[in-house]
């Protein structure tokens, strides 16, 4: 299960995360999030959340007004991948308390933090819920010692 | 700025809960959501100034600053902005001893880093640091970015700190280390090489997670290289039966899938507990998920029926997914489905609602579902339900209010619609009449603008669909002679159709073929019209659609630009498709060929002098049309024209000798009438300039009014002539008559009996030149065409003694430039040769000279030898001599023996006759097809270039260890040694060594894959694992 890709669009096309598992030029990655963003926004809320583009996969989820679009490759598994954009969510939920789209507009930085504990360049590193918040919660903890180092020197 | 720079110093201070420069951040952000409500330029502008504020926050000595300026970029980088030219500053955040700023440098850094070589040689030094960090979060840190960014050089430097950190004492690293591994092992493939034996071990790991990221990399690496897996199935067996974490199951299955295919013998093993899983779980991705390892890990086969069985508990477990009413589960169930359906066809009918399943995905509005659908709803299809699903395929093509038919779905739905109905040499139609009327709906619903849809087709799609069809029609044609009639009206409707050469010229290569090719299989669509009356109507028919192709001279010389008479004619002579010209001017022969052949059987071989102006002057404008390609830029089209050209301006010379008059004369009448007309048409606009329908309307009827004039002319023949059976001219076949025919016919007549006197002085009965009435049929008759299989002609054998690399002949020769031939040709030429001096130049030549100039010939390669045309020709004027009529040609033609269709209710199956494909003996279907096509290797810029791990062999000196088992130490031993070299030497010098070692090595791969494919199977040539596991093994596999 090797993800390629993983970014949020708004319901307006807006681009909210975008993280790539793979090296290709800042030109290709324009193209792909606004071809899939018309691609999955045209998708009305009855048809199914799998869409093939090019030659690999693409799975989608809306929650609330945010799309997650997730590209894998075409012989994963696509419920699979929903639990993992499921399970990204659940983690956000926790850790933001009740996300929204704006808790992750100005979080951008804590969404990625919980992103790369669950998946590790494209691959899920973690699978139990409590695991990968907890490590979160650790680095934030060490980020405010050294604040609190700072405040103290 | 520098205020602002204090004023986040203080807001640190005073929050000391790590949004010391949110401020900032929340800054950038509330301002482009504020800027992107005013405008696209406010916006830019605003991004750009930030885009500013970042280079100088960048270029102060503050890390805090800086931090933040890159936090900034990273969030930049989404509305994209490259920020690939701060990777420098990144990577000085990076190392920043602060945790909060080295978490921001690895974020930007995942973000940004490509593989920016001198860059990286930088990153390396910091990695290390931070993998030898005494706080483990710095340390998953940095294996987080390890696993991102690694490249080759860095794979091969970080290579044993990662490894290191497989035996950290926290799981958490482990974990992490593993997959880094990972990425490591697909940038250096070496390293899997030496440490293949630690990344099994970690299946022992105490923490599950480790296990899972463990079975996650053996996945991996098994999709590229199952077999150097196979070892260790008992131990990822005892996983699978230990572990209730669905993701671990998933991934353990995903790895048994790749490795069932290449050791069969496991599925004894694995299957039955496979089963127990699916039957017991509640999760369905884990019922897909199995479903998916059975059928793709090849553990069905069609001949076993244990197989058959699970398969059939697997379908029914799908049945469940579409009852659901979750169009995810329909996907996936679907999906599963085909797959199942291309190994058992049969569940089909067999499994109670699959079929239905099917066709209820056909119409789902959902594309995906409905392209998935269509791929294997040809198993649907049987004689009963033919028609059904056929309609359901053509209702896919109709655009509803609101949504339209995307083009790709055309050409899927169309490709669909052939492939189900030439199943097994249409053995399926009920009634190819009804099979012509589909075919012409696809048409209609494809390659025509719909008029309500605005939808373009793109020209690729639009082009390849034509193709297709345009085959299928020459394959109807071919196959099915009884449907030839039929298929050439609606061919020959739609050669008129000027749509049909402005969307989809390449339709036509195909459908100008059928209509020469077959043009005097023509017959009236209605049943109930007498034969006499029917013939007249056809020939009528004939001409009009010679007209329609080849009067552009008539509009020209009219000067018309707009609004032309003969519209498909226009386009014709502009087409930019030479391999449509190429065939049309064949076929514009064979029509012309079928008019002579149809005048000679109305008139006998003697024709009245006005039919025998007339047919010179068809052939006329036949040659004036075919001289506009005498100059054409592709060969092939001017080749044609130009050869045609010539037999058919000799032919023009035997009609009329040198006396163009009477041609001359027609062509003035023709251009009058149209200019007549024109101007007629031109008033009723002026007068009612309603619609532009009315206008299409009278440009439609003016195609009529061409036959309508040749009609006129011969019923006034019939008073001079009283030979013809002219009556038949009477019923005028295109029945309404316009308002401006009405005008126009007084006119007509006027004219016409003005030049009365004049062709009746002429007239008098004259016979057709045997050029026309014998030569040109021999061109198109003397054989039947049948269809022919696909590859016949390769298992031609090519004749021993054939020999192309030998000289012919070394004799001089002189190219003889005048190909025009003896007495005996000469004589075919016309039967009064009195009438043509022309044909004298060549009757001059005595029997003398001729003989001389054979021998002379004889060694010319380019010259073909008279002789065996010669006695063709002889046998030709037998015929003649008994005075050939048309209708011997004719029935040549239909000769192909067709047994009459019980017509009785619409779509009851008719009994017709399809001729099979005629095939070289012993030549093998296919197989030579096949092997020709090979896979094109497409680079996807997404998927994960693990070529690297193609066909890697754990020992790349396997050959050796075959013979010798001692080498794959001493091979270790000096890989390490290599190694260690490699890490004392300067970095420069490394990257050589390296490369001249991965050339050694491919060789060596090449070699060792060839060892393995021949032994798969046979444990004795894996040699590189321990003993003890290998025994294992084979006391499970055998179990």
């Amino acid at each position: 299960m090797a993800i390629q890709f993983l970014f949020l669009i708004s319901r307006q096309g807006k681009t909210r995360l975008a993280k790539w598992y793979q090296t290709i030029s800042q030109k290709e990655k324009s193209k792909i999030s606004r071809e899939l963003g018309t691609l999955v926004l045209s998708r009305r809320a009855k048809m199914c959340n799998v869409v093939e583009y090019r030659d690999f996969k693409v799975v989608y989820r809306r929650y609330a007004s945010l799309f997650f679009i997730v590209g894998i490759n075409s012989h994963d598994n696509e419920l699979l991948a929903l639990e993992v954009i499921h399970r990204f969510v659940e983690q956000m939920d926790k850790m933001y308390g009740n996300v929204c789209e704006l808790d992750i507009i100005f979080g951008f930085d804590k969404a990625y933090h919980v992103l790369d504990e669950l998946l590790l360049d494209g691959y899920i590193q973690e699978s139990s819920r409590k695991e990968v918040l907890k490590r979160v919660d650790q680095q934030d903890e060490l980020e405010n010692m050294d604040e609190f180092e700072h405040i103290l020197s | 700025m520098s205020f602002q720079l204090q004023n986040s110093q203080v807001l640190a201070r005073l929050k000391p809960f790590g949004i010391s420069f949110e401020k900032s951040l929340s800054d950038l952000i509330k301002g482009i959501r504020s800027h992107s409500k005013e405008s696209p330029e406010a916006l830019a502008q605003f991004l750009d100034v930030a885009i500013q504020e970042c280079k100088t926050e960048l270029s102060t000595t503050d890390l805090e600053t800086k931090a933040m300026a890159i936090l900034k970029l990273a969030y930049l980088e989404m509305y994209g902005f490259d920020m690939s030219w701060c990777n420098f500053h990144i990577l000085e955040i990076m190392s920043s001893g602060k945790f909060q700023q080295k978490r921001i440098g690895y974020l930007a850094a995942i973000q940004s880093f490509k593989n920016e070589q001198d860059l990286l040689i930088l990153a390396t030094n910091q990695f290390k640091k931070d993998l030898n960090s005494h706080n483990h979060i710095e340390i998953g840190l940095a294996l987080s970015g390890i696993a991102t960014i690694v490249t080759p050089n860095l794979a091969k430097d970080i290579n044993d700190d990662v490894l290191m950190k497989l035996n950290h004492s926290k799981p958490y690293i482990r974990k992490k280390a593993i997959l880094a591994m990972y990425k490591i092992f697909l940038q250096y493939p070496d390293s899997l090489r030496l440490n293949f034996q630690r990344v099994i071990d970690k299946l022992d790991d105490p923490d599950i997670s480790v296990i899972s990221a463990t079975v996650n990399v053996i996945c991996e690496i098994s999709k590229k290289n199952p077999n150097i897996f196979i070892n260790y199935l008992p131990k990822l067996f005892t996983i699978l039966e230990d572990t209730k974490n669905n993701w671990l199951i998933i991934r353990i299955l995903k790895l048994f899938q790749s490795l069932s295919k290449v050791e069969p013998r496991m599925k004894r093993k694995i299957l039955p507990t496979i089963m127990d899983l699916m039957l017991r779980t509640q999760a369905s991705s884990l019922i897909y998920e199995c479903i998916n390892c059975i059928v793709n890990g090849q553990m069905l086969s069609t001949e076993s029926f244990k197989d058959s069985e699970t398969a059939k508990t697997c379908i029914d477990q799908l049945m469940t997914f579409f009852k659901t009413n979750d169009s995810n589960l329909k996907f996936v169930g679907l999906l599963a489905l085909i797959n199942i359906l291309k190994i058992f066809p049969i569940f089909i009918d067999r499994v109670e609602g699959v079929s239905q399943v099917i066709m209820d995905c056909l119409v789902d509005p959902d594309i995906i579902i409905k392209q998935k659908a269509l791929q294997v709803c040809h198993y649907l299809v049987n004689e009963d339900n033919i028609t059904e699903v056929v309609k359901l395929l053509l209702t896919q093509l109709i655009p509803t209010e609101n949504s339209t038919v995307p083009q790709q779905l055309k050409l899927e739905v169309t490709l669909k619609l052939l492939e189900i109905a030439t199943l097994d040499n249409y053995a399926n139609i009920p009634n190819f009449k009804w099979y012509v009327a589909v075919l012409k709906d696809v048409i209609n619903l494809t390659l025509l603008p719909l008029p309500s849809a605005s939808t373009t087709i793109s020209p690729q799609v639009s082009n390849s669909i034509a193709i297709e069809l345009g085959k299928e029609f020459k394959n109807l044609a071919t196959k099915v002679p009884s449907i030839r009639p039929t298929l050439l009206n609606n061919v020959i409707t739609f050669i008129q159709d000027v749509r049909i050469i402005e969307n989809c010229p390449s339709l036509l290569t195909d459908f100008y073929w059928i209509m020469g090719e077959y043009i005097d299989e023509l017959r009236e669509d209605s049943e109930d019209s007498d034969d006499e009356d029917d013939s007249q109507v056809i020939l009528n028919k004939k001409i009009k659609l010679f007209n329609l192709l080849v009067n552009n001279n008539i509009d020209k010389s009219l000067g018309l630009t707009v609004h032309l008479n003969f519209p498909i004619s226009a386009k014709l002579v502009r087409l930019g498709y030479p391999s449509v010209l190429a065939v049309v001017i064949q076929a514009l022969v064979k029509l012309f060929n079928s008019i002579v052949s149809d005048y000679a059987k109305f008139y006998s071989s003697e024709l009245p002098d006005d039919k025998y102006n007339e047919i010179c002057y068809y052939l006329y404008k036949l040659v004036g049309f075919l001289s506009n390609w005498e100059t054409h830029q592709n060969y092939e089209v001017q080749e044609r024209a130009l050869s045609w050209l010539e037999f058919l301006k000799l032919s023009l010379e035997a009609m009329t000798g040198d006396d163009l008059s009477a041609i001359k004369l027609s062509e003035e009448k023709d251009i009058t009438f149209y200019k007549l007309l024109r101007e007629a048409q031109v008033e009723e606009s002026e007068e009612d300039s309603e619609e532009e329908s009315e206008e299409e309307d009278s440009d439609d009827n003016s195609d009529d009014d061409s036959d309508e004039y040749g009609d006129l002319e011969s019923d006034d023949e019939m008073v001079s002539t009283p030979i013809a059976p002219l009556p038949e001219f009477e019923p005028n076949p295109f029945a309404e008559i316009e308002q401006t025919e009405q005008l126009e016919q007084p006119v007509k007549t006027q004219e016409e009996h003005s030049q009365l006197p004049a062709e009746i002085s002429l007239s008098e009965a004259r016979k057709l030149p045997i050029l026309l009435t014998t030569i040109l049929p021999s061109f198109f008759k003397s054989y039947q065409l049948n269809p022919v299989s696909r590859n016949a002609q390769r298992s031609i054998a090519v004749p021993e003694d054939l020999d192309l690399d030998s000289e012919i002949s070394s004799v001089p020769f002189t190219l003889e430039l005048d190909p025009v031939q003896d007495n005996d040709s000469y004589n075919l030429y016309i039967s009064e040769v009195e009438e043509e001096p022309l044909i004298q130049l060549t009757s001059e030549e005595t029997f003398e000279k001729k003989k001389e100039r054979m021998n002379r010939l004889k060694d010319d390669p380019y010259y073909i030898n008279p002789e065996p045309i010669k006695t063709k020709k002889k046998s030709k004027s037998k015929t003649e001599s008994e005075s050939v009529t048309p209708e011997s040609y004719t029935e040549m033609s239909t000769a192909p023996s067709v047994t009459k269709k019980s017509k009785k209710s619409k779509l009851k199956k008719e009994k017709v006759v399809i001729l099979s494909e005629e095939t070289v003996e012993g030549a093998s279907p296919l197989t030579d097809l096949e092997s020709s096509k090979k896979p094109k290797k497409k680079k996807n810029a997404l998927k994960i270039d693990s070529s690297n791990l193609d066909n890697f062999n754990l020992s790349s000196s396997d050959v050796l260890d075959v013979s010798n088992k001692n080498e794959y130490e001493i091979d270790l031993e000096s890989y390490r040694n290599k190694l260690a070299e490699a890490a004392q030497e300067e970095k420069p010098k490394k990257k050589k060594k390296s490369k001249t070692k991965k050339i050694i090595e491919t060789e060596a791969e090449v070699e060792s894959v060839h060892s393995t494919r021949s032994g798969t199977g046979s444990p004795d040539v894996i040699t590189v694992k321990p003993k003890k596991t290998k025994k294992k093994t084979k006391a499970v596999i055998l179990e």
